[in-house]
């Protein structure tokens, strides 16, 4: 008994207790309204969106704008980090753009965006891009400052060029705190995702559970909403994957 | 002329601007031989690291000027190699025992990947960790990193080897066997090694010659000739006459010299 407190099953447990009292709140009539729907009828729901593939259309859209967004940010941002973090000149030059910048939050762009790139994926993807690029540039530019003198005056003493110095030195020790960034990021594209697909979009997750909303198919509208639960789980998961096999050490 | 193949030349170095404004070097001078083993000690913040680094070329001196062959030290040169304290963050924990000895031989990019290959495997072997080739460097002891550090910067064929105190951090029984694996190897390669340390038995032990520097004022306080047998033993040579007489005689010119500095900073 006393192993059980002491592992994982408790708190997948109490998932399922959680989920039991949603369910008996609705059976036994605690809660009586439209738009709380029991929740085998929620789960009845994505099952029959699973099976239809729509789920997976609409994820797919959002995944794509995703990624589009973060691998332009992913670039960016390391290079910047890069950049700042190494040459004194571009953090003296940089430092104060991004501190102004840094602080507003990415959807009171969502107008301009509009106005500027349409309500196609150009903008979506710019707002992606925008919002995840700040966690990874300072994570990035942090870890370069962590760079230990010693570690570069080794390369200066085995004859390497400041271009090699980055490129074989700083970025492999700063490669931990770039991880934090990218996965920090990780998190916010999925909320910038979700956010600029309910501005403006004919599909996508977002989209689509706003769309449920308007169109009182209210259990898909939860299915939608566990649907980015378990994608931001997965996405997690496989991120940490990721990093253990590359950062090792 | 026993050729001078280092000419260190009034090399004088301080921090710091204005009030706050520290000598750290005064105009010191001194002629290194080639393929001798020179020691430099002197009390902790006599600058004899600083020293090594403007050497290696990783520092820049504000007067004065370090020689090598005949040609002016202003970046690292290829002939040289500097080995840090600090041995755990100098090898890199991204890489193999056997991809941190490559390191220094790929961007010297004067060998072909097979000679890198077999060169590598030979440095390894002769530190004695080829069993451990394919290991990473937290899975390594510190005496073992160190080791690790020697083959990688003796891989690169330096002629100069600048050892910064390169045992201080490793226990006391490591430090012996590593003292003795570079004593060997310095006598297998025809190396040049600069070596700082503040353990004066350690410096007479491996030294043909032993450098003191002042901590006030901030120049050469002795320069010893060791006139002990090569190879050294590490349970007779101790014993000898002369390695008590050196060992004596350097205490007193490092205890002179810190009576002498630490007046002459009182009365400053």
């Amino acid at each position: 008994m006393k192993k059980l407190w002491h592992s994982r099953l408790s708190g997948v447990l109490l998932i399922v207790f959680l989920l039991l009292l949603w369910e008996w709140t609705v059976t036994f009539g605690i809660v009586q309204s439209p738009s709380f729907p029991s929740i085998s009828s929620v789960f009845k729901s994505w099952g029959t969106l699973i099976v239809s593939g729509e789920l997976f259309q609409q994820l797919g859209s959002s995944l794509y704008r995703m990624f589009m967004g973060y691998f332009i940010a992913a670039v960016l941002g390391v290079f910047f980090g890069l950049l700042m973090g190494y040459y004194r000149f571009f953090y003296f030059l940089l430092e104060p753009l991004v501190e102004i910048f840094r602080p507003i939050p990415t959807p009171a762009y969502i107008p301009i965006a509009i106005l500027f790139l349409g309500l196609e994926n150009e903008m979506k993807v710019f707002l992606i891009a925008t919002a995840t690029f700040f966690p990874i540039l300072l994570n990035t530019f942090s870890g370069v400052r962590q760079v230990d003198q010693v570690q570069i005056d080794t390369g200066r003493t085995f004859g390497l060029t400041s271009g090699e110095i980055v490129r074989k030195i700083i970025l492999p020790c700063a490669i931990p705190h770039i991880f934090t960034g990218l996965r920090i990021s990780l998190g916010i594209g999925l909320i910038m995702v979700v956010i600029s697909e309910m501005v403006a979009a004919n599909n996508g997750i977002g989209y689509f559970i706003l769309q449920a909303q308007r169109t009182f198919e209210v259990s898909n509208m939860y299915a939608g909403i566990f649907t980015l639960g378990a994608i931001g789980y997965l996405l997690n998961v496989i991120f940490v994957r990721l990093e253990r096999k590359i950062v090792h050490w | 002329m026993a050729d001078n193949y280092i000419q260190v030349n009034s090399v004088s170095k301080h921090f710091g601007v204005g009030e706050a404004r520290k000598m750290i070097l005064n105009k010191i001078s001194f002629p290194i031989e080639k393929g001798s083993f020179v020691s430099i000690i002197g009390p902790s913040g006599c600058g004899k690291s600083t020293m090594l680094q403007i050497i290696a070329g990783l520092q820049e001196a504000a007067e004065g000027e370090v020689i090598l062959g005949n040609k002016k030290v202003d970046a690292p040169p290829f002939d040289m190699v500097y080995l840090f304290q600090q041995y755990n963050k100098s090898i890199f924990p991204w890489k193999t025992v056997k991809e941190n000895v490559k390191f220094g031989m790929e961007s010297r990019k004067k060998w072909s990947k097979s000679e890198i290959e077999q060169r590598s495997n030979e440095m390894i072997e002769l530190v004695g960790l080829y069993d451990c080739r394919d290991y990473y460097t937290h899975q390594l002891s510190g005496g073992m990193q160190q080791r690790v550090a020697i083959a990688r910067a003796l891989a690169c064929e330096p002629d100069v080897l600048l050892m910064d105190e390169p045992f201080s951090a490793v226990d006391a029984m490591t430090r012996g066997s590593l003292q003795d694996l570079v004593l060997d190897l310095w006598t297998k390669l025809g190396l040049t090694i600069l070596f700082v340390t503040h353990d004066i038995d350690e410096a007479v032990y491996l030294s043909s010659r032993v450098i003191v520097l002042n901590r006030a004022p901030r120049n050469l306080a002795a320069d010893v000739s060791i006139d002990l047998p090569y190879p050294r033993e590490r349970l007779t040579t101790p014993e000898m006459p002369n390695f008590l007489k050196y060992r004596h005689q350097l205490y007193e010119e490092i205890f002179d010299a810190e009576k002498r500095g630490n007046s002459e900073e009182i009365m400053a």
